[in-house]
């Protein structure tokens, strides 16, 4: 237990996050000060006028021309002693930090690598070490031990190796947790290839932050024994000389001045001038944090009543917004952008990411975070109910306007329950008692449709499902006249997602506010927007109702959107010819492929037999899965959220294991790849991670990145790999391929980075592929453009693919087969077709229905569908 | 349930082992440290005993029994308070310690109590200020603070207020001066103790003030803190309700882990104002070798830092409903 106070406490005792620009003031002043302290300790002896232990002088005697600051009380000259004490100094500091860092660098990294029993062992003992009252130890050490200066240097290191190793541990885990080394060592990267590409590097400007610390408190600790007489007498340092001015009570003399003040601010400056190098080191790798903006930074606000303005029939107006990020060199996040919101009506803001249009949102609410602001703009607000004429945004807030944030799952204090959060909002702008504040809660919570149990929990005790709906009930408590959503229902499931929907369309509905809905799911948006306005790089560039921009839109790239969704194959009549050829192509070649199944025995390439693993927090489990893919085959694997289809892709890679049950990979099960070590099974079997902002090594050359998979397995000769890179590039479609193989990923798109992953995904040649959500992080125009591109690279290849996605629409259009997985097993697996026209499983029924409902978006009422097309027979 | 019931019965195990092992520690120390186990008693008085005195003394003080017996006896003779005798005082360990320990608990928990607060309260107002000149004139304050030696500082403390300004006196609890009124004493005692206070809240800020600024920062990063803004509350409020509470797991964490360390004392700043603390008694007794004392001190020390973690874990759910009693886990994670 004392490991945990200890880990709370050590993760935040790092100052990494920064005063502003002054990292490199940091850097400047430390390294300045490290240089001065050394070059004075190194040439001491040259500079140091008398020898330090001869008694040169009269002793006590003042600052003169002689003696610049005096004698002590054995007539040594003070400011020799100060010289040649530094080099005692530092060299106590230097070895003590750099023997402790060693030793904690040992123990840390075998920890965080090794991992199991070593790992738990060597953190107690580590724990242990931490919580001891190590001053006492030392003093008690180095009495025993005798003073001499490798007692003082041995009894320092002692206590002193245990916080960086502590700190480099969870520095190992994090970087190995990241999703890039996952990555490399699913693709057979052994410990040492992880070790040397990734994880010496990340840890070495730490090392040096910890070893600058270290050194720093060295010199510290040094002080305090000498200062106790426990130093080595023989080699006075800056402390030995306070132990004799505290001898001979200095300090109640005029002799403070120079026999006191200096040694002390020697010390204290070298100290500082590490520290400030660990802080300048430590900052230059830490990354930019994000916060809450304080009410600085908004738009010029104009809330006027409705009887004031009766011509107008808006209830909020925005004109001419900009919105910049940085102060440096500021990005335009949102360029000049007018918007109406009239009275009750859904207005929908969509567009890809980086468009500006959750921009727009925050800063309509000055909830920008910081380096965002705005810096031009008007907002309007016509108020329902009568404000104060100095009313500003922190007035409106959450009376008129209510909120809900992307995430919103995030969004409750964890500390406080769930009704006591919706008091608290109403309180802020209701003048009320406790007692019906609560009661007002409990029928908003009611509202939503919370059952009377989930009232006063906190968050962590609810689902994800129930802290959205209190979000929203906190957002319309006060009945606001507006509500703005942003991204209300990115990465959720279709059902989730669909019900969340429903319930913001009735709320709207029965309440009459108006509602801003800010989104990239441009179905999800249509299903309940009157009108559209789309986003791009900052501008709107159509809007329009809802009906108009789906069935007339003017500007490409609404055009462009809307061509991007996923067709279902059952909704559009417009996609029914091509739809039913796919179908029966599918159906076709699925039957033939059953039939040489059968014909060959298991000519499967990834078989799960009655795999069982019990996963995630709330004891999910996987009970008794088979699955079966064939080479040159496509299965979807769907399911909602939590349902463990990426446990099951990740076992297969051995990024997980399960406790029951078989793995076959290409004729052979895991065990028996196991016996032939990781590396050659990982030359079968990909994996493609779901994110590609973070599976892609932020640090390395495209070129590289592609490369690594040859450089694991040693493909080929250098010029082989390189022809080999070259090849696979051109293959996804980055051409000229020498050119984006010298590049970053942070100059990549999504897009192009997800192709770049593609391209390391096939550079091996591998007969199974494993996508996790290859596109969930991708924008509508570009899931459709990865997943063609995917699968014909499978197709062209044989290779066999396992399709992990919540999107039954997007399974239904890309794969051959199609399995549901819930409740831990498979529930159904059949063809596309025979799944959306003759689902039997009710679960399957649900996702459909649900696609179907938030697809149909802005056309008809779902129960007018046109009915399911007829497979012909 | 029953997961919590086990959670805390496998703490009371781990904290039971622990004091165990201590206790076995301290035992043995007799059997490492340099000289025979009288010797250790006794201290160099041991050197000029004839032989048969020697033995009688070894008879007098159980060393002569097997050491399974001397194990038990010693565990026994702990839960009676019994300690020994300090060779330096000749009085029993227990009273010598009881003597002291007023004194530290007093000096070293008011600082300890006085830095958290104002160390958070400045941590807070940085965090909240980031990088603007607050900010930067706090931190660089608090970091020159904790890289100044203690004693050296203290030293500074002496020669402005003592001996320039005469404000205060430099050493010692109290004066005799004071004469035996109640009033009288306590007002010398708190006289005595501002500036050794001051010296060790000014060691001792620093540490706090990083960690409470570090806190702060991340919560306000929080999804949570922009919901409780949208909600319409003053910044004064978001600061005070969300921020401030959902930061203070970490510092009260350092909190309680450094009141382990309480009656360790803090030697440096009570050599340097001579009081009479427990910091100051391990330093003497490491001197003068008196080795039952620093057994009796050591013991001491190893007791608080267990309680310190037992009350942590114990209090940890007011702070943060995620952690439950005995499992200090984060729940949500």
């Amino acid at each position: 237990m004392i490991s945990n106070h200890l880990e709370e406490l050590l993760e935040e005792i790092t100052p990494s996050e920064g005063i502003g620009g002054s990292r490199e003031w940091f850097l400047v002043i430390g390294s300045i000060g490290v240089v001065l302290v050394g070059l004075l300790a190194l040439f001491a002896p040259l500079l140091a006028p008398f020898e330090p232990d001869a008694r040169v002088g009269p002793p006590f005697q003042a600052p003169n021309t002689d003696h610049l600051l005096g004698t002590d009380d054995l007539g040594h000259d003070l400011l020799s002693l100060l010289l040649v004490g530094a080099r005692v100094s530092l060299l106590v500091g230097v070895v003590t930090g750099s023997v402790a860092i060693l030793v904690g660098l040992l123990v840390g990294v075998s920890a965080g690598l090794l991992g199991g029993r070593t790992e738990i062992v060597l953190m107690r003992f580590v724990d242990v070490v931490l919580t001891l009252p190590f001053l006492p130890l030392v003093i008690v050490a180095a009495a025993v031990l005798g003073p001499s200066l490798w007692t003082t240097i041995g009894v320092l290191t002692a206590v002193m190796w245990a916080r960086p190793a502590r700190e480099l541990r969870s520095q190992v885990l994090s970087v190995r947790n990241r999703e890039y080394v996952q990555a490399s060592s699913s693709m057979g990267g052994s410990v040492f290839h992880v070790a040397r590409t990734y994880i010496i590097p990340a840890l070495l400007p730490i090392v040096i932050a910890q070893l600058a610390k270290a050194v720093g408190a060295a010199i510290l600790l040094e002080a305090s024994l000498s200062f106790l007489g426990l130093g080595d007498p023989t080699s006075p340092s800056w402390g030995t000389v306070l132990f004799f001015a505290q001898k001979q009570n200095a300090f109640l003399t005029d002799a403070w001045t120079w026999w006191v003040l200096p040694p002390g601010l020697a010390i204290t400056a070298s100290v500082l001038s590490f520290t400030f190098l660990a802080f300048g080191v430590e900052r230059t790798t830490g990354n930019e944090r994000r916060r809450v903006a304080t009410d600085t930074d908004h738009a010029n606000v104009d809330i006027q009543n409705t009887e004031d303005d009766k011509r107008s029939s808006n209830v909020l107006e925005v004109s001419s917004l900009t919105v910049e990020y940085g102060n440096k060199e500021p990005t335009l996040a949102v360029d000049d952008v007018d918007l109406e919101l009239r009275k009750k009506e859904v207005l929908g803001v969509v567009g890809e990411s980086g468009s500006g249009k959750s921009s727009v949102a925050l800063a309509v609410l000055g909830l920008l975070r910081t380096p965002g602001r705005v810096t031009s703009g008007h907002i309007t607000l016509t108020a329902a109910r009568d404000v104060e004429d100095d009313a500003d945004l922190s007035d409106i807030r959450g009376d008129e306007i209510g909120f809900v944030p992307q995430e919103a799952m995030n969004a409750l204090d964890p500390r406080l329950r769930l009704d006591e959060q919706i008091v608290e909002a109403i309180e802020t702008h209701r003048d009320c008692d406790r007692g019906e504040a609560v009661t007002r809660a409990h029928e908003i919570l009611e509202t939503v449709g919370l059952d009377e149990s989930s009232y006063d929990k906190y968050p962590h005790e609810l689902s994800g499902g129930m802290r959205q709906r209190g979000v929203i009930a906190t957002a319309l408590v006060n009945d606001p006249s507006v509500l703005i959503v942003d991204e209300a229902t990115t990465g959720l499931d279709v059902v989730t997602k669909l019900t969340v929907l429903e319930l913001l369309e009735e709320l709207q509905e029965a309440r009459g506010f108006a509602m801003i809905v800010v989104s990239h799911d441009l179905p999800a948006v249509t299903r309940v927007a009157d009108r559209l306005a789309v986003m791009q790089a900052g501008s709107v560039v159509e809007i329009g109702t809802t009906s108009r921009l789906t069935s007339s839109a003017e500007h490409d790239y609404t055009k462009r959107l809307l061509d991007a969704r996923t067709p279902l194959p059952v909704s559009e009549p417009i996609t029914l010819n091509k739809t039913k050829t796919a179908v029966s192509e599918t159906t076709n070649t699925a039957f033939e492929r059953d039939a040489r199944d059968n014909e060959l025995g298991s000519q499967q390439s990834l078989i799960y037999e009655d795999v069982s693993k019990e996963f995630g927090k709330d004891e999910q489990v996987l009970t008794g899965v088979d699955l079966g893919v064939a080479s040159g085959e496509a299965v979807a694997l769907i399911g909602e959220s939590g349902a463990g289809k990426s446990t099951l892709g990740r076992m297969a890679v051995d990024l997980e294991s399960p406790d029951d049950g078989s793995i076959t990979i290409d004729g052979k099960s895991l065990d028996r790849w196991h016996d032939r070590g990781q590396r050659q099974l990982a030359r079968k079997i990909h994996y493609l991670f779901q994110d590609p902002y973070e599976s892609l090594p932020p640090n390395r050359r495209v070129g590289e990145i592609v490369r690594e998979p040859l450089d694991i397995h040693e493909v080929g000769t250098d010029p082989e790999r390189a022809e080999r890179v070259q090849r696979a590039l051109a293959d996804v479609g980055l051409e000229p391929a020498d050119k984006y193989a010298g590049r970053y990923p942070t100059q990549l798109s999504g897009g192009e980075r997800q192709r770049v992953a593609l391209a390391r995904a096939i550079v091996l040649e591998p007969t199974v592929l494993i996508a996790d959500e290859p596109t969930s992080m991708l924008d509508a125009p570009l899931q459709h453009e990865v997943l063609t591109l995917l699968y014909e690279l499978i197709d062209e290849r044989n290779i066999a693919l396992l399709h992990i996605t919540h999107d039954i629409a997007q399974a239904g259009a890309f794969a051959d087969r199609i399995a549901v997985l819930h409740d831990g097993r498979i529930v159904e697996e059949a063809t596309p077709t025979t799944i959306f026209q003759q689902p039997k499983h009710e679960q399957t029924q649900k996702l459909i229905d649900a696609a179907i409902a938030v697809s149909s978006g802005g056309q008809a009422d779902p129960k007018e569908q046109p009915q399911p097309i007829v497979p012909n027979q | 349930m029953r997961s919590r019931i086990q959670a805390i019965g496998s703490g009371v195990l781990e904290y039971g082992v622990t004091l165990l092992a201590a206790l076995t520690v301290n035992f043995a120390l007799p059997y490492v440290a340099p000289g025979d186990p009288l010797h250790y008693r006794l201290g160099r008085a041991v050197e000029s005993l004839s032989v048969e005195q020697r033995a009688e003394l070894l008879e007098t003080y159980g060393l002569d029994q097997p050491i399974h017996i001397q194990y038990v006896d010693y565990l026994l003779g702990i839960t009676q308070g019994e300690l020994g005798t300090s060779v330096m005082y000749g009085q029993p360990v227990s009273d010598v310690l009881l003597q002291r320990l007023p004194w530290t608990l007093l000096l070293v928990g008011s600082a300890l109590v006085l830095s958290t607060v104002v160390g958070t309260l400045l941590g807070g107002l940085s965090a909240w200020r980031e990088g603007d000149r607050t900010d930067a004139a706090l931190m660089t304050a608090h970091v020159t603070a904790e890289s100044a030696p203690a004693f050296w500082v203290g030293m500074l403390v002496i020669a402005v207020f003592v001996s320039w300004l005469g404000w205060f006196p430099s050493y010692g609890v109290s004066s005799v001066a004071a004469g035996s009124s109640y009033i009288g004493s306590i007002a010398s005692i708190a006289i005595h103790l501002t500036l050794p206070l001051l010296t060790l809240t000014v060691a001792r800020i620093g540490g706090i003030y990083l960690i409470a600024r570090g806190s702060v920062l991340t919560t306000l990063g929080e999804d949570f803190l922009l919901f409780s803004r949208a909600k319409g509350l003053s910044d004064r409020d978001v600061l005070l309700r969300h921020a401030l509470p959902n930061s203070l797991l970490p510092i009260y964490t350092r909190f309680t882990l450094q009141l382990g360390s309480v009656v360790g004392g803090a030697v440096v700043v009570e050599t340097v104002f001579s009081y009479p603390g427990l910091g100051l008694l391990i330093y003497d007794a490491a001197i003068a070798r008196d080795y039952p004392l620093l057994q009796g001190a050591f013991l001491v020390l190893t007791v608080t830092v267990i309680a310190a973690n037992v009350l942590a874990d114990l209090t940890y759910p007011f702070f943060d409903p995620r952690t439950t009693a005995g499992n200090t886990r984060r729940a949500a994670e």
